[in-house]
């Protein structure tokens, strides 16, 4: 973590224009992946982005003894997608069989593989989304991933296990291209 | 747990867009607003910019104005003032009933020769 983000930090606060830019170009693209990888939605994750910065300056609670900048950020911008990815389950009832649509082979044939992998990732249970995210995309280490949850090394772990298992499954065919 | 897993490569084919420029001036837009600075500071650091031949032009035009200004306004020379020379003692006249000689008439009073 980069040593002067407290210090740019109190200084956006106090009004600093010049520090808040630095931060925010700082974190701005990992943050807006992973409320992307998320939402799965381009509108939803520039929303993210935005409240995220807002709720930082606005003087959400940030304490450098607890953790860095950049995991405190990840979690503020968690539960912000958490927030609009159970709104839009709310609002949509119906939701895709995911499971069903995923048959790797018919879209090995259709769709590009980044599509593939990107409805594989999106298909997982928000937690073990969120993780696989960003463990394997934003590169956050076990420990940085257990406070943007908010939960334990351990569950961080077990969710982690479980969905590299879901995907390998889901994946299959595109690994074995690979291999 | 990453190293040597086929399925490491294959989750970096999910490549993630760039959020666009629009967000960026949102962000801006919304900090601005957040650190609204106070009229006076506002009006502290206002700035004008004025290109040279406009200033030259301004100062040239102005200039006379000032000079005549100042010359209209400089006091006329005041009567010198004779001033004691020591720091001595002052001596100040009562003039109250005091009433002049008729015609300027003057008596001459010898010395010793005044009496009231």
């Amino acid at each position: 973590m980069p040593d002067d983000d407290l210090r740019l930090l109190k200084e956006a606060r106090h009004g600093d224009e010049s520090s808040f830019l630095i931060l925010y170009r700082r974190y701005r693209m990992p943050l807006f992946r992973f409320a992307w990888r998320l939402t799965g939605s381009t509108a939803a994750a520039e929303d993210v982005l935005q409240e995220c910065f807002l709720a930082l300056i606005e003087g959400a609670r940030f304490d450098a003894d607890r953790g860095s900048l950049r995991a405190y950020l990840f979690g503020i911008a968690r539960n912000l997608a958490l927030k609009r990815i159970r709104l839009a389950e709310r609002e949509s009832e119906e939701l895709e069989d995911t499971e069903a649509d995923l048959n790797p082979l018919e879209n090995l044939l259709s769709a590009e593989r980044s599509e593939v992998v990107a409805r594989a990732v999106v298909a997982l249970p928000p937690f073990q989304r969120e993780v696989i995210v960003l463990f394997e995309y934003e590169e956050l280490s076990l420990e940085e991933i257990a406070e943007v949850a908010g939960t334990e090394v351990g569950a961080v772990k077990a969710r982690l296990h479980r969905a590299r298992e879901t995907l390998r499954r889901r994946l299959a065919p595109l690994i074995a291209a690979r291999a | 747990m990453k190293e040597h897993d086929p399925l490491n490569s294959v989750l970096r084919e999910w490549k993630a867009p760039e959020p666009s420029s629009a967000v960026d001036a949102r962000v801006r837009a919304a900090y601005r607003s957040m650190h609204r600075p106070s009229l006076w500071r506002r009006i502290w650091s206002a700035q004008v910019t004025v290109p040279v031949p406009v200033l030259a032009a301004a100062l040239l035009l102005l200039a006379p104005v000032l000079w005549l200004q100042f010359r209209s306004q400089t006091p006329a020379p005041q009567p010198a003032t004779v001033t004691p020379a020591g720091t001595g003692y002052m001596t100040r006249i009562e003039t109250a009933g005091f009433k002049p000689l008729p015609d300027g008439a003057t008596r001459v009073i010898r010395s010793g020769g005044w009496k009231q």
